[in-house]
């Protein structure tokens, strides 16, 4: 089969979007299948940007190359028009919609800015229904596309690791990892300031390409006005190899969004590497896979309850260890693999 | 500083068009640029391209998440059509028609033309004046080498019928050499591999003519290297092509055709390939000669070679235009 997968790019910003689409293009070529990934750039500022590329992508034609299926992950890509096509949505627009009213908003609550989310939310009423069959990757998406757009979906697929493989355990070392790109929607900072309150001798490594300098620049001033330089790392990119061994060797791993949709590769990782993860009460997605006590701890998101949570695993060593064979077991019960996913998306 | 290289492409076509915005993003992130490429989609089938042209306007490349793009270099049509305040326009195509993008060429802060024959081109059908002719080039030319005086004529390009690797087959049924002929590339459409199969068939050429699909950029070397000599025989094209550069870079003769285009702008014609007219015995008897005078080729193939910086063709030409 001949299958486009069609994606956005915030040139300069790699995230799960792209991993994902890059993950699945392997996947399918290990199958015998033609794959070409085709991105469209998005930018979503100022917000009247947004609709200018909703139309763009409607306005381009997919069909090039004779795709006998197109697979689309995020908006606005699943609005390019064809006949065959899935979406296994990553998200929404979220501004548009579970993150309007926070912080994180974006898009103006004025008249022309509601104005503009209505907009996206027509887009998504009318193009996601042309789509032959809808995935979600996570329970969460599913739910807010049932709950804002009243619209049903085939099926949850987990989003499972490219190469799992790698990731393995070591060592119950002595700091926590937290790998994401950094991002205040990823919170680091609130890591950082709980470090604040911590009394034992652990550490925090953050590791991950800042997508704004100015986030970077943040962070290493919040670091340096704790005086945590000791405590806190922050290492920037690093490879796939470098993560799975500082996972390897991690006491245990943080992740700690702001009302992500889906659990996160982070998550993923810590468990293939038998480390349970902490994560946030409003972090979203994590808590469809993290139980609380069980693989990992959900705690309460201040940065004094984050650090009496580091401080309770760390005093607790075996049951860390207990913890991380179970987080190990989530991934089975879930039956995260992408045998499953092909079946469905392809089949 | 940031650079996007932006460009159209068709989805699952191998080719030059690719190879270009490829090579310049690694050119250019080998310099110590942080390089994105963007490859917008484009509908080949389709003679009008007013929405796509409209739907590349409409994308914002000025910024991305809040990071400022300081340069934008667009190459393929429409892509010209994307705003940007420092945008420079590396035009490598010649379409009979201009693109709609055309109009907003004029606000690129320079325009190069890929070959005098796009330049050319520009200026008559919308009388736009380029800054000048930049010649793409080859990424780590080094790969390229000559090994051997071997038993073959080599053509390495997509199988398109523009491409006239029939009139290179039915060549082969006028020569008496026992030399062979190779031909290498993804056909598009893929049924014009068959009919070229069809036609070896038919000449009853099999011992002579053979069609190796696609092959890599490794595998495209080492043929090269042991080829007798090369063959670039497109119908008008817009540029000199990579498989002329290659050739060249092996110190290989290239054959073309008086009708070829780009690729007469740097083979003159006896002293590093020949040019001949479009006819399969002319082409023939050019296999025959270079084959039956294997010093001259050997001559040839160094001047080939020595072309290469006579244009002027390299990276640094090419960045000292487009970033400087």
């Amino acid at each position: 089969m001949r299958i486009s997968i069609a994606n956005v790019q915030a040139p300069f910003v790699k995230g799960g979007a792209e991993y994902l689409a890059d993950s699945l293009a392997q996947k399918l070529e290990e199958r015998g299948h033609q794959v070409a990934c085709v991105r469209i750039p998005f930018k979503w500022y100022p917000p009247q940007t947004i609709l200018e590329h909703v139309l763009a992508c409607r306005m381009l034609r997919i069909q090039s190359g004779n795709p006998d299926l197109v697979i689309a992950l995020k908006f606005p890509a699943y609005v390019l028009p064809f006949a065959h096509k899935k979406v296994w949505l990553l998200h929404q627009f979220r501004q548009a919609y579970e993150l309007w009213g926070t912080p994180h908003q974006g898009i103006p609550n004025t008249p022309e800015g509601r104005r503009i989310r209505d907009m996206i939310m027509q887009a998504d009423n009318v193009y996601l229904r042309e789509a032959k069959e809808i995935y979600t990757n996570s329970r969460i998406v599913a739910r807010r596309l049932q709950h804002y757009n009243g619209i049903g979906v085939n099926g949850v697929l987990y989003p499972p690791l490219l190469r799992p493989e790698i990731y393995r355990c070591a060592d119950f070392g002595d700091y926590f990892f937290y790998p994401s790109r950094l991002n205040s929607i990823k919170r680091q900072a609130l890591a950082i300031e709980a470090m604040r309150f911590v009394k034992s001798g652990f550490r925090l490594v953050l590791a991950g390409k800042a997508d704004q300098e100015l986030y970077l620049d943040d962070l290493r001033t919040l670091v340096k006005q704790h005086k945590l330089e000791d405590r806190v790392t922050l290492l920037g990119w690093i490879s796939e190899q470098e993560k799975a061994d500082l996972m390897a060797n991690c006491y245990a791993a943080l992740y700690i969004p702001y009302d992500e949709d889906s659990y996160g590769y982070v998550t993923l990782e810590a468990f293939h590497s038998a480390k349970p993860v902490i994560t946030l009460s409003d972090s979203g997605g994590t808590d469809e896979v993290i139980e609380n006590g069980v693989n990992g701890l959900i705690l309460p998101p201040t940065a004094e309850a984050l650090a009496a949570g580091m401080e309770e695993l760390w005093s607790a060593r075996q049951r860390t260890v207990h913890m991380g064979q179970a987080a190990q077991a989530t991934l089975e019960r879930h039956n995260i693999r992408w045998d499953h996913i092909l079946e469905r998306l392809v089949a | 500083m940031r650079i996007v290289v932006a460009s159209t492409y068709v989805p699952f076509r191998k080719g030059g068009e690719l190879t270009v915005v490829h090579h310049l993003a690694a050119a250019l992130s080998a310099r110590a640029y942080q390089v994105e490429t963007v490859l917008v989609p484009l509908d080949s089938q389709r003679p009008a391209i007013m929405e796509e042209t409209l739907a590349i306007r409409s994308l914002d490349l000025t910024e991305s998440s809040g990071n400022k793009i300081d340069l934008l270099i667009t190459l393929r049509t429409p892509a010209h059509a994307i705003r940007h305040p420092n945008k420079v326009a590396w035009c490598c195509q010649h379409h009979r028609r201009p693109g709609f993008d055309v109009c907003y060429l004029p606000e690129a802060r320079r325009i190069y033309a890929t070959s005098k024959a796009v330049a050319k081109r520009l200026k008559q059908s919308s009388d736009i004046d380029v800054h000048g002719v930049v010649y793409p080039c080859l990424f780590q030319p080094e790969r390229f080498h000559s090994a051997d005086f071997g038993d073959y004529f080599l053509y390495v390009s997509r199988l398109y019928p523009c491409k006239r690797q029939a009139l290179a087959i039915q060549a082969m049924k006028y020569v008496r050499s026992p030399f062979r002929l190779v031909l290498a590339g993804q056909a598009e459409p893929a049924a014009y591999a068959a009919e070229l199969q069809r036609l070896v068939r038919l000449l009853d050429l099999e011992d002579r003519v053979q069609l190796l699909g696609w092959v890599s950029e490794g595998e495209k070397a080492t043929l090269l290297a042991n080829a007798c000599a090369a063959l670039y025989l497109p119908t008008d094209a817009d540029s000199c092509g990579y498989a002329t550069l290659e050739a060249f870079q092996a110190r290989k003769p290239v054959i073309t055709l008086a009708d070829s285009g780009g690729p007469t702008e740097v083979i003159e014609d006896a002293f590093n390939g020949l040019i001949v007219e479009p006819q399969a015995e002319a082409l023939a008897a050019a296999m025959e000669k270079l084959w039956a005078a294997k010093m001259k080729a050997a001559l040839m193939g160094r001047n080939a070679f020595d072309t290469i910086r006579l244009h002027n063709i390299g990276w640094e030409r090419v960045l000292e235009a487009l970033v400087a």
